[in-house]
């Protein structure tokens, strides 16, 4: 390509279009001027000659508009192949530079991939866990509806769910109700239990999922007496059916009774690690929705295409409210209630969502500590580049065309940050799932996949413009060659400020991170020190299930609980045994409002405390202080009056100030079946409060009435299951030798039982500090590589400060300074910006800190004392790292240095 | 008919590059020297040539600079590639099989 041509070419970038038309127009006009002339040569008049010659010509305007169109296609064919051409170019050069320094490029290239290491890994964590869409038909139409009342959440009413299904048909294509529950299945000998749903007819067709296996259920199937089927999960059909498709029509036994296979779901069903395991029809009838049932349904349904969630949301209010105003008996006003529509992946995620956006904020700001540091050292290494540039600025390279190199060199850089951070990530992400806390859904499918790859380049894309832009700007806006004569100095006052100022912003940066670090630090310490109100320690627990089909009666469940009570607390192994509905911190909890004997009937329940089932030696078993009165005894019968044992915080609630003693006697109605048929019980005993939601949360009220005076419409709501809890007989023997005994004195009564979910009341408390240990860790990781990259930040610029002052230095010796007047001329170097730094960071912790609220357990977001701990670590570490480069200082030789 | 169509404009192309095969030459000498090789009986428009031609220089067949005639005029002056020499070749011999193909059959032999 000839140089005029590339010039004409450059000139034609900017005069685009008007210069490929100036080219055919002066191409077909010359090739008109000659044909004249020729027919003028031939004889023909100057006029006739020039007409002949269009004529010849043809379309002038079509044949000139098709010949630009083509001249400018050529211009951008050819634009991109020289742009490509110098990438290329650029990218060799790069390599080139960088092989040259290597120390320098291990450094850069160490610090990005820390910083996007860090970042993927969290990313791949959002993506599992809130992003990545769930594996059905248009996921975004699936929702979860809930009924709400005072804006709360609640379950949902039998009326609700037809009324739904009959009148909101111009919101939703397809509603179905669901109730989460466990099943024992016994395929062979051994009972099992597992997790499964009962649900009505629509529920395959709301996720859009078709059976891989036989058929899923019909509106027939959804009918009592017709619903002895059931459909297999595909984990579950693989797991207990090796897979075998000739399940279909096999009859199984589910809660004692046999159903017959229909279907087998594919995996999509299986969107979270501990997704159902099996599904039997619902069949709710209409009778029933006339009766006022119980808030216990699960609502799924299909939002239809042309309905946003919000128009969804206000039919299904709608619809909610009149099933409310057509019940006869109703006691609540229809206007409280509402109904919340919510894309089913974020009932999934849940606040899961905000931790991790917090977290990936904290890798973010990782990020961007590195990027600063990069520039950082950019602007460090612009010394060295600033003869190479200003020489070859002078040989005719242009602005662009220098700044296109240098960031086509921190491009290079990036890219290999991105390699090596993304195999970082991989291993990061391994340290996260093995320290995650349970029970975060999807976050075990948590992958270095496509999607990180993309965002770990767009960050690399993104911070490439950042940490290379300013350097290069910087560099090449400079007066050139008043940098090539001086070589390189000209440009240092500038550069050093610039420098004290990234540094500041990575401080700052650091400090927001550690401050956050801390408060969650101090959440944790103080946690641990929490007073659970029980002791955990050699208590064994284990959930035991009874059938509906053997155990209908409450009788018989009174009678095998009653037989496990006595045969457990006779076991040689166990000091205590008892039985209750829910262990603390289980996360399962059923509450009930009571009403004092003072109350009016028109006056609302003053309360709704926690309710807890319980068997007599609970409190000894758990070792929870009773206070006055007496333990649920065995004489509690069930034709006895009724007793309940209450804890403090509730007798404190309901009688402020009566003392304790007092409050023995008192009675309170309580579990009504209806506003006319009061159940009235009397309190026996005051017990010590219990943490029992979380250790991080305050207890609540509680009361705790006997298991023989449990009221029997309660046992279906809670599927006929209790707890064993036990103690060993001292506490230096593990609670898990207590699992063998327990499982056999449960077979002993009856061989067809499953122990579920056996666990010792440890774990509980492990796993209710699990969560803040889980943040704790990252966010301490985090805040420690932050710290990390901040350091290196303030040494590079005290250390690259004295390389470039050694004269000065010299200078300063040889007049009479002392080692300390030096150490405080290069400390101030340091501590200029790492003040600034701290000041900074002080301003963002406190903006930012909020964030974190939720997350925080008895220290507020301001802590005071964190943050200046935390300014302190970061000063105290900084003035470590300078010491090195003052001590290079001190040891400057004025007269060598001076000579050199 | 397309075909036809296509199969002249695959003509004039080649035809075009056969010209600049002997050397560089603006525009109105490439449609003169078409209008004597042809004996005229090619009958283009001489418009169609500068399409032709441009087409040509975007697909790199051509390459093109501003020069000057011998009366001194400033005339922009084609140019043959490698690019544009390879398809030169590949025509002629994709011409030479048509024409051992079609020509017993026409014209016998």
């Amino acid at each position: 390509m000839s140089r005029a041509g590339r010039g004409g070419r450059q000139l034609a970038s900017f005069l685009w279009r008007a210069s490929t038309r100036d080219e055919v127009d002066a191409d077909i006009a010359f090739h008109l001027d000659m044909l004249t002339e020729e027919l003028v040569r031939q004889g023909m008049p100057e006029g006739q000659a020039r007409a002949e010659a269009m004529r010849r010509f043809g379309d002038l305007s079509a044949v000139a508009s098709e010949s630009r169109r083509l001249a400018d296609e050529r211009d951008s064919i050819r634009r991109r192949s020289e742009w490509r051409d110098e990438l290329g170019q650029d990218a060799v050069f790069a390599l080139r530079q960088l092989r040259r320094a290597p120390g320098f490029s291990a450094m850069a290239v160490f610090t990005l991939a820390l910083g996007f290491g860090a970042t993927a890994a969290v990313f791949s964590a959002l993506y599992a866990v809130v992003l990545q869409p769930l594996p059905f038909l248009d996921a975004e139409r699936v929702v979860a509806l809930r009924p709400t009342r005072k804006g709360e959440m609640t379950g949902g009413t039998t009326a609700e769910y037809f009324a739904l299904v009959d009148r909101a048909k111009t919101a939703f294509s397809h509603v179905a109700a669901s109730v989460e529950t466990g099943f024992t299945v016994r395929v062979g000998n051994t009972p099992e239990l597992t997790g499964g749903a009962r649900v009505s007819a629509d529920y395959f067709r709301v996720f859009g999922i078709m059976p891989l296996l036989g058929r899923g259920f019909t509106a027939d199937d959804d009918v009592p007496g017709r619903d002895g089927v059931v459909v297999l999960s595909h984990a579950a059909w693989m797991r207990r059916h090796s897979g075998d498709p000739n399940v279909i029509g096999r009859a199984i036994s589910v809660d004692g009774a046999p159903r017959t296979v229909i279907g087998v779901m594919p995996a999509s069903m299986d969107f979270t690690a501990n997704a159902d395991d099996l599904w039997v029809p619902l069949a709710l009838t209409r009778e029933d929705a006339l009766r006022q049932g119980a808030r216990f349904l699960d609502f799924r349904a299909r939002v239809r295409d042309e309905v946003t969630i919000e128009q969804a949301r206000a039919a299904a209010t709608q619809v909610i409210r009149s099933a409310i105003e057509a019940d006869p008996q109703r006691r609540s006003t229809a206007a409280d209630f509402g109904a919340a529509v919510r894309p089913l992946i974020d009932e999934l995620a849940g606040d899961y969502r905000s931790l991790l956006l917090i977290l990936l904020g904290a890798g973010g700001f990782v990020l961007l500590i590195a990027a600063t540091n990069v520039a950082n050292l950019l602007i460090a290494r612009g010394s060295v580049r600033a003869r190479e540039l200003s020489i070859r600025a002078a040989l005719g390279a242009g602005r662009r065309r220098l700044l296109r190199q240098l960031l086509t060199e921190s491009a290079v850089l990036a890219l290999a940050g991105t390699v090596v951070g993304l195999a970082l990530a991989f291993g990061l992400l391994r340290a996260v799932l093995a320290v995650s806390p349970e029970g975060v859904p999807r976050l075990d499918q948590a992958r270095v996949d496509l999607w990180v790859l993309g965002f770990t380049l767009l960050c690399a894309a993104g911070s490439t413009l950042l940490f290379g832009l300013v350097p290069a700007l910087r560099l090449t806006g400079n007066n050139l060659e008043a940098s090539l004569r001086a070589g390189g100095r000209a440009l240092r006052g500038g550069r050093d400020r610039l420098r004290a100022a990234l540094v500041a912003v990575e401080v700052a940066l650091a400090m927001t991170l550690l401050v956050g670090a801390g408060l969650l630090i101090r959440s944790a310490l103080l946690i641990q020190r929490v007073e659970p109100g029980f002791d955990a320690t050699g208590v064994y627990t284990a959930r035991v299930l009874l059938p509906a089909a053997q155990y209908g009666d409450p009788a018989d469940i009174r009678r095998f609980y009653d037989q496990l009570h006595r045969e457990s607390s006779q076991l040689p192994a166990v000091a205590h045994a008892a039985l209750v509905s829910t262990v603390p911190l289980s996360g399962n909890s059923a509450s009930s409002s009571v009403r004092t004997e003072e109350l009016g009937p028109d006056d609302p329940a003053p309360l709704v405390p926690n309710l807890r089932l319980a068997s007599p030696g609970y409190f000894a078993t758990m070792r929870i202080p009773l206070r006055v009165g007496r333990d649920l005894a065995p004489g509690d019968r069930v034709d006895a009056p009724h007793v309940m044992v209450v804890n403090e915080l509730m007798a404190a609630r309901l009688w402020p100030d009566v003392p304790l003693r007092d409050v023995i006697g008192k009675r309170l109605n309580a579990i009504a079946p209806t506003m006319e048929q009061p159940n009235w019980w009397e309190i026996v005993g005051v017990v010590g409060n219990v943490r029992s939601e979380a250790l991080g949360a305050e207890p609540r009220p509680e009361f705790y009435v006997p298991i023989a005076q449990t009221p029997d419409l309660l046992w279906p709501y809670i599927q006929r299951s209790l707890v064993l809890v036990a103690r060993t007989r001292s506490d230096a023997i593990a609670a898990a030798t207590l699992e063998r005994p327990l499982r056999a004195a449960v077979t002993a009564i009856d061989p067809n039982l499953p122990i579920a979910e056996g666990m010792p009341m440890d774990d509980f408390l492990r796993q209710s500090r699990g969560r803040l240990r889980f943040n704790t860790l990252v966010l301490g990781t985090l805040g420690g590589i932050a710290l990390l990259l901040a350091v290196i930040g303030v040494y590079g610029v005290v250390s690259y400060f004295v390389s470039q002052r050694t004269q000065d230095i010299a200078v300063r010796m040889a007049l009479g300074a002392t080692p300390a007047n030096i150490w405080a001329y290069v400390a101030a170097r340091g501590l200029l910006p790492l003040a600034a730094g701290v000041g900074l960071g002080v301003v963002l912790s406190l903006a930012t800190a909020r964030l974190l609220e939720a997350q925080l357990y008895r220290v507020t977001a301001t802590d005071p004392l964190t943050i200046g701990a935390t300014a302190l670590l970061l000063l105290g570490v900084s003035v470590v790292a300078m010491v090195g480069p003052a001590r290079r200082a001190m040891r400057v030789q004025p007269v060598e240095a001076l000579s050199a | 008919m397309p075909a036809y169509k296509d199969h002249l404009r695959g003509t004039l192309d080649a035809l075009v590059l056969k010209t600049l095969s002997f050397g560089p030459r603006h525009g109105y000498a490439i449609a003169s020297w078409l209008r004597e090789q042809t004996d005229e009986a090619l009958r283009v428009e001489d418009g169609s040539l500068y399409p032709a031609l441009y087409r040509m220089e975007r697909d790199g067949l051509v390459d093109a600079d501003w020069g000057k005639t011998e009366s001194g005029r400033k005339a922009k002056f084609y140019r043959i590639t490698d690019q544009g020499r390879r398809r030169l070749r590949a025509e002629a011999t994709e011409f030479a099989g048509f024409v051992k193909l079609v020509s017993p059959i026409l014209l016998g032999s």
